[in-house]
């Protein structure tokens, strides 16, 4: 194993650390020193998909082999064009659901590079990925910019896709850090008080909205969890995009008139409740909620447990990483 | 040898090894250094010409010793990791030791003091029991198969190899270094118990004691009757307890001789005597089935729980089987009791090797904790906090437990002629325009230039033989474009702070129960400096040139596959 830090090759142009403030911007520089390459495990397991396989046996293999996402390889054109997610299966499944008695053909029969044709229909976009050379800082914009959870790092050398970067790794990889780095006050400050987090039009679902529902809110308005609410609009439960995949799991894709509250019942054993905050806990404070529990976001509740809003991983990164705050702090 | 004709490639790889020099010529053929490609992980191949062994029986008795092999798990016994057979040679990747032979530090440093001597013998005395035990015989014991580990650790090599050879093979290759074979042995007599690794044993007492032999002529007749009559010169400076050990185990009659139970009471042995070296005696009577160890031979073997459980309760203790369930309920008790004695013995980077890992289970992921998202995904990481996988999830795995997890390979599997298998490929790769170059009649180097992004894909075909009658060729793809950017600057190299990722990790996890050996601690240290100095060298630019400006179109990996699977589908029509 190496042991010397590699010099990045002036990735930025700017030398901004002629600031003589060690906490300024700590955390932006800190993810302009390391490399992709850098959060890379030593040894991971990655699944590719060529287009021409069928999406139903797709998402089946998702879950076999135990990973949320998978490139997509187009033999045809020889290159990586894009990702499957969880996101297609609830499209596909959102798109093409009928009734209970109806078998959803489309996920039966369609192959992936059909599904593409028609859900992309002309705005087909090129693959966003990243080289393992590039900063932690490029990672995140990128994240954050093109609003996806899903990032390949592909190397340049080999053309080979080498891992899939998320925002839970990044977290991780600066949060190992974080205690060796000049802490910036604004840690101590609150989410209300930085105004991090959403606060306006939360979508939730109550216990006996209908999982089609539920799915017709992940497609339409782009969020990746919903809380579930009771008549009073506190909090009981959450219903996450990755929730989905059990009905690949379980087979039970079929009907999706059933209510939220049933589809949840299969990991009802190892619920250990909503990971919740306030709006007056500390940045650190929920960092290392995050990092901790290792999950995308916390619901923000008020006293008597209703939700107020959402504080997710993409709000703590741009936080972070992408606000500058060279006079805010000190 | 195979080996010699794929060298004018340059360089020679066994598994994931590349070959480097030659670390010594024992008595079953060359011993190499080889490294991991990737992770520099330094192991020792030891070569083995098939015409040496046995050659009507490498397959079924043979095997299953080898396989055997690989699960003897003791801190000072060179542990075998991988066998490797092609149709000329055997390769067996094995623990690689860095303190070299016994027998040359001997000759380098004269005797050794007693404290010392008994420190080795004990080690090496716990090393030959376990052995026993596990109802293998070295028969060809000397401070040669002695090596040292970096802190003075005996590590004994080579055991149970000398039961591979045909009987004539080797009564004639032990003649050549006959100062430690027992009386029995030399006279050619064919059978040889554990009573011969006990009269070995006590010559290689005496040479650490003495810095000489105990019976040593230039003249081999002389020598041999030296041996038969027993008598060796004591020096004065011995102390008279370890003499009249010394005595009992060069007796010439087997029958008399020391046995591991007698020098285990010896008052001169048990002093100092390390408690790990000699674990509570496994309760070979206990009636209990362990079911996690059964599981494991059943997956190893590839064979079915009745025939395990036939062998254990017919007592048949010498059945490969039986005594591979014994050694993995062993494993697991010695790495929970030797645990710390790994930690501060095994070379840092051990943890690297999956069998390692693998083989001796649940007690060393108490000591290695696994990378975070290395797991599979929502599966705890800690037992308090149970979390589901996805395999959990699925309800076809969850209700079938029991059944063996699909073995994958890529490649084929074949039971032709080796020759036919190979002209086959032949035939169907000129179908598919593929070229290719005969390294060997069973080593092919093989390329196809990509029509859509122009590329050279290649790869090789290597066929292995697995059992007497089937043969797996083997396909790996050639990276040597990207090897020859790799060698220059352009490397992405990890920035200090991921190599003590996993580290910091494992502390942070570990909290206060941190193991406290120096191993541990060091890299934690670098982690902390390697901050602060990755934080500063993002200006410090170098203006290395950039030459990742046009990115290669494609992927070599799936391409790789892409030219693999072609060449399968048309094999399999």
């Amino acid at each position: 194993m190496e042991c010397i830090p590699a010099p990045i090759d002036d990735l930025e142009g700017k030398k901004d650390t002629l600031i003589e403030d060690p906490e300024h911007n700590v955390y932006t520089r800190f993810m302009k020193s390391h490399r992709c390459y850098d959060l890379v495990p030593t040894s991971s397991k990655l699944v590719v998909f060529d287009t021409s396989l069928q999406v139903k046996k797709a998402f089946f293999a998702l879950v076999s082999n135990g990973v949320r996402a998978a490139p997509l390889w187009d033999s045809k054109k020889q290159c990586f064009v894009g990702m499957l997610t969880i996101t297609d299966f609830i499209n596909i499944l959102h798109r093409y659901y009928k009734s209970p008695l109806v078998q959803i053909y489309e996920l039966e029969e369609h192959k992936i590079e059909t599904w593409r044709e028609l859900y992309l229909q002309d705005s087909f976009k090129p693959l966003v990925s990243i080289s393992p050379n590039a900063s932690l800082y490029d990672a995140v914009s990128s994240l954050l910019r093109n609003k996806i959870h899903r990032l390949p790092v592909i190397d340049p050398l080999t053309g080979n896709t080498l891992y899939i970067l998320t925002h839970k790794r990044i977290l991780k990889f600066l949060k190992l850090f974080i205690s060796e780095m000049p802490k910036p006050s604004f840690l101590s400050q609150t989410l209300e008080e930085l105004n991090i987090g959403t606060f306006h039009k939360i979508a939730v679902v109550r216990t006996d909205t209908p999982l089609y529902t539920a799915l017709g809110i992940f497609v339409e308005q782009r969020v990746s969890a919903l809380p579930v609410v009771d008549d009073k609009g506190h909090v009981v439960d959450i219903y996450s995009k990755f929730d989905v995949i059990n009905l690949a799991a379980e087979k039970t894709y079929n009907n999706l008139d059933l209510t939220v509250t049933k589809a949840l019942q299969h990991r009802s054993q190892y619920f250990e409740g909503v990971l919740t905050c306030n709006r007056h806990e500390t940045l650190e404070a929920i960092i290392n909620r995050l990092v901790e529990a290792e999950v995308h976001r916390l619901v923000v509740v008020d006293e008597q447990e209703v939700v107020k809003g959402i504080v997710s991983l993409s709000d703590i990164l741009q936080a972070l990483v992408l606000t500058d705050r060279g006079e805010g702090t000190a | 040898m195979a080996t010699d004709k794929q060298k004018h490639e340059g360089r020679v790889k066994i598994g994931h090894y590349i070959l480097g020099d030659t670390l010594g010529v024992g008595t079953f053929g060359k011993v190499k250094v080889g490294q991991h490609e990737l992770t520099k992980h330094q192991v020792a191949v030891k070569i083995l010409n098939r015409q040496k062994i046995r050659s009507l029986d490498v397959v079924g008795k043979i095997r299953r010793e080898i396989q055997n092999l690989k699960l003897f798990r003791h801190p000072h016994i060179i542990k075998l990791y991988q066998v490797i057979s092609t149709p000329t040679d055997i390769f067996m990747v094995m623990e690689y030791v860095s303190g070299g032979e016994l027998f040359d530090y001997i000759c380098k440093n004269g005797k050794l003091d007693e404290k010392e001597s008994r420190r080795l013998f004990q080690q090496i005395i716990s090393a030959v029991d376990y052995c026993h035990r596990h109802m293998v015989v070295h028969r060809d014991l000397k401070p040669e198969n002695v090596l040292l580990d970096a802190h003075m650790n005996a590590k004994i090599a080579d055991f149970g190899l000398s039961n591979m050879m045909s009987d004539g093979e080797f009564l004639r290759t032990s003649c050549g270094s006959p100062n430690y074979a027992a009386p029995e042995v030399i006279s050619g007599r064919l059978y040889a118990g554990p009573e011969v690794d006990i009269w070995s044993s006590g010559v290689i007492l005496y040479a650490l004691l003495c810095g000489t032999l105990p019976f040593d002529d230039d003249h081999v007749p002389t020598l041999f009757k030296k041996i038969c009559d027993g008598i060796f010169f004591t020096p004065q400076y011995l102390n008279p307890s370890v003499i009249s050990l010394l005595k009992h185990m060069l007796q010439v009659d087997p029958m008399k001789r020391a046995t591991i139970k007698e020098i285990r009471e010896d008052d001169w042995f048990k002093e100092d005597l390390p408690k790990y070296l000699f674990p509570e005696d496994p309760s070979y009577s206990n009636n209990m089935i362990d079911d996690e160890a059964l599981k494991e031979v059943c997956d190893k073997f590839e064979c079915t729980e009745e025939e395990v459980l036939s062998c254990i309760y017919s007592r048949n203790h010498q059945d490969p089987l039986a005594v591979a369930y014994h050694l993995i309920i062993d494993n697991r008790r010695i790495m929970s009791e030797a645990k710390d004695f790994y930690l501060a013995s095994s070379p840092p980077d051990s943890f690297l090797d999956d069998q390692h890992l693998t083989t001796s289970g649940a007690a060393v992921t108490g000591v290695v904790k696994p990378h975070p998202e290395r797991v599979p995904f929502l599966v705890a990481e800690t037992l308090p906090r149970p979390r589901h996988t996805l395999d959990e999830l699925n309800p076809q795995k969850s209700k079938h437990q029991g059944v063996r997890r699909a073995k994958w390979h890529l490649g084929i599997r074949s039971q032709s002629r080796p020759n036919d298998i190979m002209s086959e490929v032949c035939r169907a790769m000129k179908q598919l325009d593929y070229e290719w170059k005969v390294v060997n009649p069973y080593y092919l180097r093989v390329r196809r230039k990509n029509p859509i992004t122009g590329m050279q894909t290649k790869m090789s075909l290597q066929l292995y033989q697995v059992d007497s009658r089937t043969y797996l060729l083997d396909f790996r793809s050639i990276d040597d474009d990207m090897l020859e950017t790799k060698s220059g600057t352009a490397t992405p190299l990890r920035s200090g702070s991921v190599g003590n990722y996993r580290t910091t990790i494992k502390n942070d996890v570990d909290g206060a129960d941190a193991p406290a050996t120096s191993s541990a601690v060091l890299p934690t240290k670098a982690a902390e400096g390697s901050l602060a100095s990755s934080l500063t060298s993002s200006i410090d630019s170098t203006g290395g040139g950039d030459n990742m400006a046009v990115p290669r179109p494609g992927s070599h990996t799936i391409e790789f596959f892409e030219m693999c699977a072609n060449l399968i589908k048309l094999l399999a029509r």
